[in-house]
């Protein structure tokens, strides 16, 4: 199975000083990318990433477009993250490139 | 697919239609301008084209279709309807029997027969012949492509989907591949925070809505192998092209505009309304009358979509209640030996009579359960009833030359539907008798100050174990004066002295009584109340007359909710078990000597709590020996009837219980005082006690 998830162990985040450089004034916000394919077969591993990187900041941002496939467990997965940041009072938003806006829509799923 | 098999169900529906569309025909020739016939005329030829073309009738759906036209010009007031457009009309629903002879027979109808018919149909529409194939002539072939239809799909996932190995995502593309998915919308709201999400359980469930020439059985194909955990609900909506643009397709169809004028208009997404005003294609006068004859639509709409139901037939449902009926028994000797039991083994209950009791109890619930649920499948709303009600008051209004508005509340309170059969006639006439007597004429309504609009209230609700049923008029009120003057006159009571003014009211529920000065059309025979009365009491109910002169007359139904089953309370007389209806049992005493008195010719009198009440004793009544002579021995059920309470003296009292009414059968002479028989638990017959035939019988 391909996949993965890039979290920081292993292409890594983006740095907060890259971060800076990108999008001026907004120091806090972390950038958490993902790539590959986010599907029921990796799961756990979009679990774990998700439930890491909304540990630690307080304003955060997933890139998925890198993305190259998404499945309902997924998307479900990017709804609760959406849940847990609202109990937590985190800033979450969501970077969607067109083709996974476009299977989002398919199946009547809003970020 | 295969979908003869769904003729059986469509000749069976259709016969229903047909019916409706005769009887409406039949009456549409007396009232033309009757638009609630119409329009239920319609529905009935509109459900034929329906359901035909969905189970792959194409030939009855077209011919019907040709009708429906002719029907929706009438309904829109294009003309009225004229006696050869109501016998061609009916030549046609003759036509339509004969194609569904044909399918239950299965054999051949050759469609041409219906091309001269449906010719002189679409001539009487003043508009061109449809264009048809007559060389298709048999009922096989398919030729049209069906229609698009649109479906609301409500799938409700079960969490275990992701592990079963199934992505609703997949099932969601299948179903787009059938059609045209118009919206979709999945529902987060149980998807819970990240926290206490389990990532492999499913939280979402989706609303879709599918533009498809698909049948429900094709959708509900997709969603096969998930249909055992999960709730796939399919329900049709109109067809797209009805559902959405509404006005735009009236508007087309009327020829105001043309079908891109609409589609443009559409685009700009603005009312849709206003936008054909501005550009002048028309006015506004006219989109109002569109919009009205939408909301007329929408209405019919709603109230299609409102009861989706299966016919049963009448005698397997009874079956079945009988069937329980018997479980009821069954229960109650079941129960009996588990008491005898208890009895004897006191010291030895083991942890298996421990079982075997909850056990019991838990059937004994489920049971109950399915006695109910039984019960409810004979119930009916009393709105199907009331519905006829509109149109017989709007009847009599006009021949009396009243103004009167039904206004009906309750609809949905549910009866038994042989209670609710036999309640319609005396309905029929308590509501004759508010318009005819109870509402006054329209001068005389303005000279006492009141609006000249009369109001008929009839409502329905349900009350513990009844349902009442109230006819309420604002009319004259009964004339208390011209009430004791006709009594006295009749020779019905010597004097009104005696009598309250509740008394007085309900004389004229006595046979020959009617207060009415002349004899008219509608009622003032003087062979109503009575009936009225009588027959509400065969139904185990009573009737109450409330009145207030110069504001109107209530007339109450109280009617019990089954006749079926009753609670009851077992009392022995001598050798002899009695079921007396719970209903009517207010409490049961023993009463000290000290308040058993005598009073001359009117017999025994029991005080109970400074109130005096007629004592009866059972064992007199029904001529038997009993084994307790004096009422202070004995015990007291005190009963209520038309609203007085009469004590009965039993020997004792068994307890309470359910008990299954069963009739005596027709070898029996009909008795007043005995309502029925039933079996107890232990085996034994019972009777089940009438008290209005009891306390008849005490009087005689």
């Amino acid at each position: 199975v391909k996949y993965l998830i890039n979290n920081s162990a292993q292409t890594g985040w983006t740095s907060p000083s890259n971060l800076l450089d990108r999008t001026k004034g907004l120091p806090m916000e972390e950038r958490l990318k993902l790539s590959g394919e986010l599907t029921i077969c990796n799961i756990e591993e979009l679990f774990e990433t998700l439930k890491e990187a909304l540990g630690q900041h307080q304003q955060l941002c997933i890139d998925l477009g890198a993305v190259e496939k998404i499945d309902t467990a997924a998307a479900q997965m990017l709804i609760s993250a959406k849940n847990e940041a609202k109990a937590t009072s985190i800033s979450l938003s969501f970077v969607v490139p067109p083709a996974i806006k476009l299977w989002l829509k398919g199946v009547g799923i809003q970020l | 697919m295969d979908l003869t098999r769904f003729h059986a169900v469509f000749v069976e529906e259709a016969a229903e239609h047909i019916e409706n569309l005769e009887t409406g025909l039949l009456l549409l020739e007396k009232s033309p301008d009757d638009i609630e016939l119409l329009n239920d005329i319609f529905r009935s030829a509109h459900t034929i084209k329906g359901s035909s073309g969905t189970v792959g009738l194409p030939d009855i759906s077209r011919f019907t279709h040709v009708m429906e036209e002719l029907l929706d010009d009438l309904r829109n007031r294009e003309f009225p309807a004229n006696e050869e457009m109501i016998s061609t009309l009916l030549e046609g629903v003759d036509m339509i029997k004969e194609m569904i002879d044909a399918i239950r027979d299965e054999t051949v109808f050759e469609f041409s027969r219906c091309a001269p018919l449906m010719e002189r149909i679409t001539a009487l529409q003043g508009k061109q012949p449809v264009q048809q194939d007559t060389q298709q002539d048999s009922l096989q072939i398919t030729a049209q492509p069906p229609e698009n239809r649109l479906y609301l799909i409500d799938f409700l996932t079960t969490p275990d989907l992701f592990r079963q190995g199934t992505d609703p995502a997949r099932l969601i593309s299948e179903l787009a591949e059938l059609g045209q998915i118009e919206s979709i919308s999945a529902s987060s709201d149980k998807v819970p925070p990240l926290s206490s999400l389990d990532p492999e359980s499913l939280y979402l469930s989706w609303i879709i809505k599918l533009n498809t020439n698909a049948s429900v059985e094709e959708i509900r194909e997709i969603f096969l192998f998930v249909s055992d955990d999960c709730t796939v609900e399919i329900t049709q909506l109109l067809s797209p092209e009805k559902e959405l643009p509404l006005l735009g397709k009236l508007l087309t169809e009327e020829g105001v505009v043309s079908a891109e004028d609409v589609r443009q208009a559409l685009s700009k997404q603005q009312k849709l309304g206003e936008i054909l005003v501005s550009q002048g294609k028309i006015s506004q006068a006219q989109i109002s009358k569109v919009l009205e004859k939408q909301g007329m639509q929408k209405a019919e709409s709603f109230k299609k979509s409102v009861s989706s139901s299966i016919r049963v037939d009448l005698n397997k449902l009874d079956h079945l209640v009988n069937l329980v009926g018997e479980m009821v028994i069954i229960h109650s000797m079941f129960q009996q030996v588990m008491n005898d039991f208890e009895g004897t083994e006191t010291n030895s209950r083991n942890s298996k009579t421990e079982k075997t009791e909850r056990l019991f109890s838990q059937l004994q619930r489920i049971g109950k359960d399915i006695q109910e649920g039984t019960m409810a499948l004979r119930m009916l709303p009393v709105g199907e009833v009331f519905q006829r009600f509109a149109r017989l008051v709007r009847e009599l209004s006009t021949s009396k030359g009243k103004e009167i508005e039904l206004v009906i509340s309750g609809e949905d309170t549910e009866m038994d539907k042989g209670v609710l059969e036999k309640v319609t006639d005396p309905l029929v006439h308590l509501i004759r008798n508010a318009v005819d007597h109870g509402i006054e004429s329209t001068a005389e309504r303005i000279a006492a100050g009141k609006p000249a609009r009369a109001t008929v209230y009839l409502r329905a609700y349900q009350l513990g174990d009844a349902v009442f049923i109230e006819v309420e008029d604002d009319g004259r009120g009964l004339d208390r004066d011209r009430i004791i003057t006709k009594a006295i006159a009749n020779g019905v009571i010597q004097s009104a002295a005696m009598l309250d003014e509740n008394e007085i009211c309900n004389l004229i529920f006595l046979p020959g009584f009617s207060t009415a000065d002349s004899v008219t059309d509608i009622s003032g025979r003087g062979v109503g109340m009575d009936v009225v009365k009588r027959n509400i009491e065969a139904l185990k109910g009573s009737v109450q007359l409330r009145t207030r002169k110069g504001q109107g007359t209530t007339i109450s139904i109280r009617l019990p909710l089954t006749l079926a089953i009753i609670d009851g309370l077992a009392a022995s007389v001598g050798n002899e078990v009695f079921i007396i209806p719970i209903s009517s049992v207010v409490e049961s005493l023993r009463p000290e000597q000290s308040v058993v008195h005598t009073v001359e010719e009117q017999g025994e009198v029991l005080n109970v709590r400074g109130e005096y009440i007629p004592l009866l004793r059972l064992s007199r009544i029904l001529s038997i020996e009993p084994d307790k002579k004096d009422p202070w021995d004995a015990i007291v059920i005190v009963t209520h009837h038309e609203n007085r309470k009469y004590g009965l003296m039993a020997d004792a009292l068994l307890g309470e219980q359910q008990v299954v009414l069963k009739t005596l059968g027709s070898a029996t002479p009909k008795v007043n005082d005995i309502a029925g028989g039933t079996i107890m638990g232990d085996g034994r017959i019972a009777l089940v006690l009438d008290i209005a035939g009891i306390i008849e019988k005490s009087r005689g």
